[in-house]
């Protein structure tokens, strides 16, 4: 058997290095406990990601790169996406994929609507949009928030509207419209839950309808909700990323 | 198997609490021998399914289910690609204390306050021991507890219409019990003002 036999210097290395690794793990454990936050934060400023001082330790709070995003997007689409391609891709409208952060800006703008950039990772915040905005597509209540997404390249990727009324008729009359233009321009829903009705929606607090669209370039989603002390929709239009035949789910 | 663990943590931790709840619970409903365990604001609320309220209803096993659901759709947005625009940016100062004495609680501390709070609120003990091992209580200060956070009216109906609601219907919760006997806790005013706005 061969005998490994360590000298001085070679024992002084290791019990070095291991002390390190030890006061390394102890030092960050605590800077992890609620006491130990100051410390973190203190170590973070020297850290790209914490370049707005005293931010998310976990970094949801900084605004995310192209490349997370994008990422993001690849997720998503990757639990999300369906098997054939959307006839179209309806958004309010608006052409995901096409439309440019300064158009919708321009938009806005023409309408009187208001638009923010949040300071974490939603790109624009467009609050009180007029149904009246939306010519054809029958909508009856209006959008209480418009949450603007945008791609690497500055086009627009997806569009998520809350709709809030106090009666139910506007909001089920809207959700109604959606999934009539949804089923018509791309195509039928994957999962349809409940009709939206005014009937339906009264029947107790918290009931619900939804629908969801699944296609290979385009995921859509309506819920409409009674909350009570109103009626609420949100509606989600995503643009999927391309992926190569390929990767496309087998039939 | 480590659901199974925790829902028999919790189980027991309803056993031992509801003994101690005796006194405010010792007459039967009408009619029936049913007698609620716990004390909370949804103790006296009934399920359609059931006739009794949620936490007598669906057990450990399922608030279990639902408060990590509830969680993962949750980090799911956060981390998707419409990040903190939809539900703000509360939930991701958790455990910052930097930020205010509300995010002192790291997430996984969050996790079993809000699972205590959940079950003590429709009708089960005061306090439980959660799959981390540790004891929560159930009765909390929302508004001491949401201070600082500036929620909004839209976060809060997000909330719970995108979160909250598909975690509950994804475990088996019909919609007629979403209604009876979850519903009226977080769709109530007076709590929602103690959530909204601080």
């Amino acid at each position: 058997m061969t005998r490994f036999v360590l000298t001085r210097a070679m024992r002084r290395a290791l019990v070095s290095i291991a002390g390190v690794a030890v006061l390394f793990t102890a030092v960050m454990g605590y800077a992890h406990t609620p006491s130990g936050r100051p410390l973190l934060k203190w170590m973070g400023m020297s850290m790209p990601q914490a370049a707005s001082a005293a931010g998310c330790p976990l970094g949801y709070d900084v605004k995310q790169s192209p490349e997370q995003k994008e990422a993001a997007r690849q997720r998503f689409a990757a639990a999300y996406r369906g098997e054939s391609a959307a006839l179209a891709r309806p958004a309010l409208g608006f052409d995901l994929e096409q439309t440019t952060r300064e158009a919708l800006l321009e938009w806005a703008q023409a309408h009187g609507v208001k638009c923010t950039v949040p300071r974490s990772q939603g790109d624009l915040d467009c609050a009180d949009v007029p149904a009246s905005l939306f010519p054809g597509l029958k909508r009856e209540a209006d959008i209480r928030n418009l949450w603007v997404t945008f791609g690497a390249d500055g086009r627009l990727v997806s569009l998520i509207a809350v709709s809030r009324a106090v009666e139910a008729a506007p909001i089920s009359a809207t959700f109604r419209a959606a999934n009539a233009t949804l089923a018509t321009l791309a195509g039928p829903a994957l999962k349809r839950d409940g009709e939206g009705s005014v009937e339906e929606l009264k029947q107790g607090l918290l009931r619900q309808a939804s629908a969801e669209y699944r296609f290979q370039d385009f995921y859509a989603l309506t819920r409409v909700t009674n909350m009570g002390d109103g009626f609420v929709l949100t509606e989600e239009y995503r643009a999927l990323p391309k992926v190569a035949a390929r990767e496309l789910p087998s039939r | 198997m480590r659901n199974t663990f925790a829902a028999l943590a919790i189980a027991s931790a309803a056993l031992l609490a509801g003994c101690g709840d005796d006194d405010d619970n010792d007459m039967p409903d009408a009619g029936t021998t049913y007698m609620p365990t716990g004390t909370g604001p949804g103790t006296s609320l009934r399920c359609t399914s059931s006739n009794k309220n949620a936490w007598d209803t669906f057990g450990a096993n399922a608030f279990v289910a639902v408060n990590k659901s509830i969680i993962a759709k949750t980090l799911a947005e956060l981390k998707g690609i419409s990040g903190t625009a939809n539900l703000g940016e509360s939930f991701t100062h958790i455990g910052d204390e930097t930020k205010g004495p509300a995010y002192a609680d790291d997430a996984a501390t969050f996790e079993g306050k809000l699972a205590a709070f959940l079950v003590y609120a429709y009708g089960g003990p005061e306090s439980i021991m959660y799959t981390d091992g540790k004891t929560y209580t159930g009765p909390q200060n929302m508004a001491a507890a949401h201070l600082g956070m500036a929620i909004t009216n839209s976060q809060y109906d997000y909330f719970i219409a995108n979160m909250v609601v598909p975690a509950l219907t994804d475990n088996g919760v019909t919609s007629a019990d979403v209604s009876s006997c979850f519903a009226p806790i977080v769709t109530d005013a007076a709590f929602k003002a103690s959530i909204v706005g601080k």
